[in-house]
């Protein structure tokens, strides 16, 4: 058994590695297409600026061996300099925005999946009801509300009008968190509650759940021990992805709130050519992501008794 | 309840246009006021007058590039940096300018070639090290050295050999500029300058301590703890790539007793709504504001705009394109354009009409202190009769029926709709006329026009206080002549301007007027707006000097009332 789980977790790891080489490989090459130099004042440089500018940044020399030169850097852990922040070490910027990232994303995805988990429990045990319905337009609603309007507005209620909790910036400690992180947390939120809702209906009508009732056992737990549990398998699924989408910051929800996340930087950094900050935003969403699913495959291992880790070939 | 409802909408439609374009004017009115104007004023002024240190809060709407003043080039960055360091000479309200770090006003010799500058003796950095000419001088070389990989170098390019050090082929210490004791400075530049007060105003050549830049290395200007300050200000908390930080008062300034406040913290706020939220709330003395935004503070002492020497025009590829070569066809391209419309309809207010090739509000004829505006010949209007007459010329010259033309516009919000404006303007008062649009990244817009082969592009420029370089680009030789028209009157006439004309003032005016008129004449270009940048700034705040050029609303010297 431990021998299965080393070979499983050696497996995955090797894959893992080799699945952001070629991501980094992939989009070293897509980033060497684009038109335009990284230097933002590029209208006003004289062809032998642009020279000894390049020159400068090892920019002058062949597409092959500027790959291996950022394959060898990374390795070491130099993921060189932000070119649109001048000079300035691109770990230093995704070191002081990422924190506030992960932590908004990650208080979104607990707060949205245990509202949403909830909303869609109750919208299922009370199907058809006028309880349903709500839930079911809550989540229709929050699924195609735009995070702008939604930020706006729960920025205008309770902000400006109500002053309940801060307009925006990050100087009040988890005060300035909690505007963005409701504003994130919609999507999870409603996500989960139609999932959940799907999949608890489908639950509460098998066998075991009839038998189990059939026996005598409370209403309540039921629900919580034999069907939630059952219907929150598929949930983990979805999970990983949003998780690593949201911790990975939203452009939207943070310039609205002024808060110094990573979200926009992604799309700046595309913008402005920032050649290695592409490249440091691309490893680091991939990494995320392919870490997360191997611990949503690991957890079905764990949860799920019926994908455990195929034996040896009898 | 009504007010709130049209301010939240104004916020919503801001913000989405904004997010889902990059850049905010969104296209409903109205006319409201803002739901809590006058009571949050009240809370603003009263934060003010209160005892304890004076502080003010501040805005910037992007990130700094840099707080190096050698490596700087864009505005946001630029603004921050006034506050950390002395220049020669600051720029007045009138574009005129003062003495600084300089003593007086600067000498040049009969040649106009060789100009010194006396500085003051008391000035101190903020550890307390001296300020002398030696520091301005390596503040200079540095720039000029690509080692620097200054993205702005090219600016000094009027100091003799500048340019060849620029390209790596003099040494930084052959550049023109020397310190003759602790106090005198002497530059050498390549050609007369009229405008040698004002380029000396550059923070370029903001003096910088040698011993300082060498002991920090490579990490020098990259977090507050390796910047020393020469202004009124030290830069505190900021690590490079942070969206706030702040400004403590600089005890060693020459100046300090005028300066007024203990404190400015800085903001980055890039949503125009939450910062109009957030100064409606008193938490900001600033912000800046478009879009409808301007409507509802229209006529409120709050509202302040700023015009810029930003240029916006349409550019024609006439070397790629056959049917532009006919100069009726561009002439028609020329007076068929609304320019008064674009600005009050398409720009709500951001922009004034252009009046020439050459901005209003650079410098003025040195005879009679008129400005372009005012002392160029209005050659820029709106002409429907002779725009349709031209067309009609044009197409039987070229044995035509229809031209059709291809426009290309950056892909954020504003160009876009300037975009739209200009196709539905010439299809319609131009019949026969076909414009299709091309909205694309910034980046792509550049190259095409830069490879020369284009038909209409949205372009612009931005030049310095010195009007030459707006003739200047479109000179035959000239990398940035986009349309890649040929004049040797226009190369002769450059040539005037860039030497001899720099000792004789009225000739040079004179010169530049010819400029402007030869390419309006043969329409080598179509201008069309000059830019312009609304604020909201607190009432009580007094001293401020708005800038054409570099930071729009300087706050260093402010105070409040």
């Amino acid at each position: 058994m431990k021998n299965r789980w080393l070979r499983f977790i050696g497996r995955r790891l090797a894959y893992m590695a080799l699945t952001l080489w070629i991501i980094v490989t992939i989009t070293f090459l897509l980033m060497s297409f684009l038109p335009g130099t990284p230097y933002n004042n590029q209208d006003r440089l004289t062809a032998a600026q642009l020279q000894m500018l390049n020159q400068k940044y090892g920019l002058d020399q062949p597409l092959w061996q500027r790959y291996f030169t950022y394959l060898g850097n990374i390795l070491r852990g130099d993921f060189g300099i932000s070119l649109q922040f001048s000079d300035q070490k691109v770990t230093t910027l995704l070191g002081s925005r990422i924190g506030v990232s992960m932590q908004l994303g990650l208080q979104a995805v607990v707060f949205g999946t245990v509202v949403g988990v909830a909303l869609g429990t109750v919208a299922a045990v009370k199907h058809n009801t006028w309880i349903d319905t709500f839930c079911s337009l809550f989540a229709i609603l929050g699924r195609s509300a735009p995070n702008f309007v939604v930020a706006v507005l729960l920025q205008f209620v309770f902000a400006v009008s109500l002053s309940l909790f801060p307009i925006g910036l990050w100087n009040e400690g988890f005060r300035s968190s909690i505007l963005p992180t409701l504003a994130l947390s919609i999507s999870p939120m409603a996500d989960s509650a139609r999932f959940i809702r799907t999949e608890m209906l489908e639950v509460l009508n098998s066998d075991y759940i009839e038998f189990a009732r059939a026996k005598g056992m409370s209403e309540l737990h039921l629900v919580v021990f034999h069907g939630l549990r059952n219907a929150l398998i598929p949930l983990i699924t979805i999970l990983g992805p949003i998780t690593v989408s949201l911790m990975t910051g939203s452009l939207v929800v943070e310039n609205i709130f002024a808060v110094p996340g990573i979200g926009e930087q992604f799309t700046k950094s595309v913008l402005t050519n920032d050649y290695y900050t592409i490249m440091a935003m691309t490893i680091l969403f991939s990494a995320l992501l392919v870490v997360v699913l191997f611990l949503t495959d690991v957890l079905y291992q764990i949860i799920d008794p019926r994908v455990r880790i195929g034996g040896e070939r009898s | 309840m009504k007010k709130t409802v049209s301010a939240l909408l104004t916020a919503v439609l801001t913000v989405g246009t904004a997010l889902l374009t990059s850049c905010g004017t969104a296209s409903s009115a109205s006319s409201q006021a803002p739901a809590s104007s006058a009571a949050s004023q009240t809370e603003v002024s009263s934060a003010a007058s209160a005892t304890g240190p004076k502080v003010l809060n501040w805005v910037a709407d992007g990130e700094v590039t840099t707080m190096d003043a050698g490596k700087s080039y864009d505005v946001i960055s630029g603004s921050q940096i006034d506050f950390q360091v002395d220049t020669l000479y600051s720029i007045n309200e009138k574009n005129e300018a003062v003495p600084s770090l300089a003593t007086a006003l600067p000498q040049v010799s009969k040649d106009g070639l060789t100009v010194t500058v006396d500085i003051r003796d008391d000035a101190r950095y903020s550890n307390g090290d001296k300020i002398t000419a030696a520091d301005v001088v390596y503040a200079a070389q540095r720039v000029v050295d690509p080692k620097t990989g200054s993205q702005n170098a090219s600016q000094l390019n009027y100091l003799k050999n500048a340019e060849q050090i620029i390209a790596g082929k003099l040494k930084p210490e052959e550049l023109g500029i020397k310190a003759l004791s602790d106090t005198k400075l002497q530059f050498s530049l390549v050609a007369p300058s009229s405008y040698i007060n004002t380029t000396l105003s550059s923070g370029l050549l903001s003096p910088i301590s040698k011993k300082f830049v060498e002991a920090q290395g490579k990490n020098y200007g990259l977090s507050a703890d390796s910047l020393l300050s020469s202004g009124p200000y030290v830069l505190k908390d900021w690590n490079g790539t942070d969206i706030s930080w702040k400004f403590v008062k600089n005890p060693y300034y020459w100046d300090a007793k005028n300066i007024y406040f203990d404190q400015i913290n800085v903001q980055v706020v890039k949503e125009v709504a939450t910062g109009v939220n957030l100064y409606e709330a008193g938490k900001l003395d600033g912000t800046k504001v478009t879009g409808d935004y301007l409507t509802l503070y229209k006529g409120k002492p709050d509202l302040k705009t700023v015009q810029t020497l930003r240029l916006t025009n349409l550019e024609m590829g006439i070397s790629s394109n056959k049917d532009l070569q006919n100069e009726n066809l561009r002439k028609a391209l020329f007076y068929a354009v609304d320019r008064q419309e674009l600005v009050s309809s398409i720009l709500n207010g951001e922009g004034v009409p252009a009046v020439g090739v050459i901005p209003d509000g650079i410098a003025v004829n040195p005879d009679n202190g008129k400005s372009v505006k005012e002392d160029f010949d209005p050659l820029v209007k709106t002409d429907d009769a002779k725009a349709a007459g031209y067309f009609q010329k044009a197409l039987s010259e070229l044995g035509k029926k229809s031209v059709s033309l291809k426009l290309i516009t950056s892909d954020e919000d504003q160009s876009i709709k300037i975009g739209q404006y200009l196709q539905s303007v010439y299809e319609k008062k131009l019949p026969g006329l076909k414009i299709e649009l091309s909205n694309v990244p910034a980046t792509v817009r550049f190259k095409q026009m830069m490879s020369y082969k284009f038909d209409l592009a949205l372009g612009g420029w931005t030049g310095d206080f010195d009007p030459t370089s707006y003739i200047q680009q479109h000179e035959t030789s000239y990398e940035h002549n986009h349309s890649q028209w040929k004049s040797q009157e226009l190369t002769d006439l450059l040539k005037k301007l860039n030497t001899t004309d720099g000792s004789d003032f009225t000739l040079r005016w004179q010169h530049l007027k010819e400029g402007n008129n030869y390419l309006l004449d043969h329409v080598v270009v179509i201008p069309l707006y000059q830019g312009a940048q609304s604020f909201l700034v607190n009432p009580k705040l007094k001293g401020i000097v708005t800038h054409v050029l570099g930071t729009p609303i300087d706050i260093t010297h402010a105070y409040f009332e």
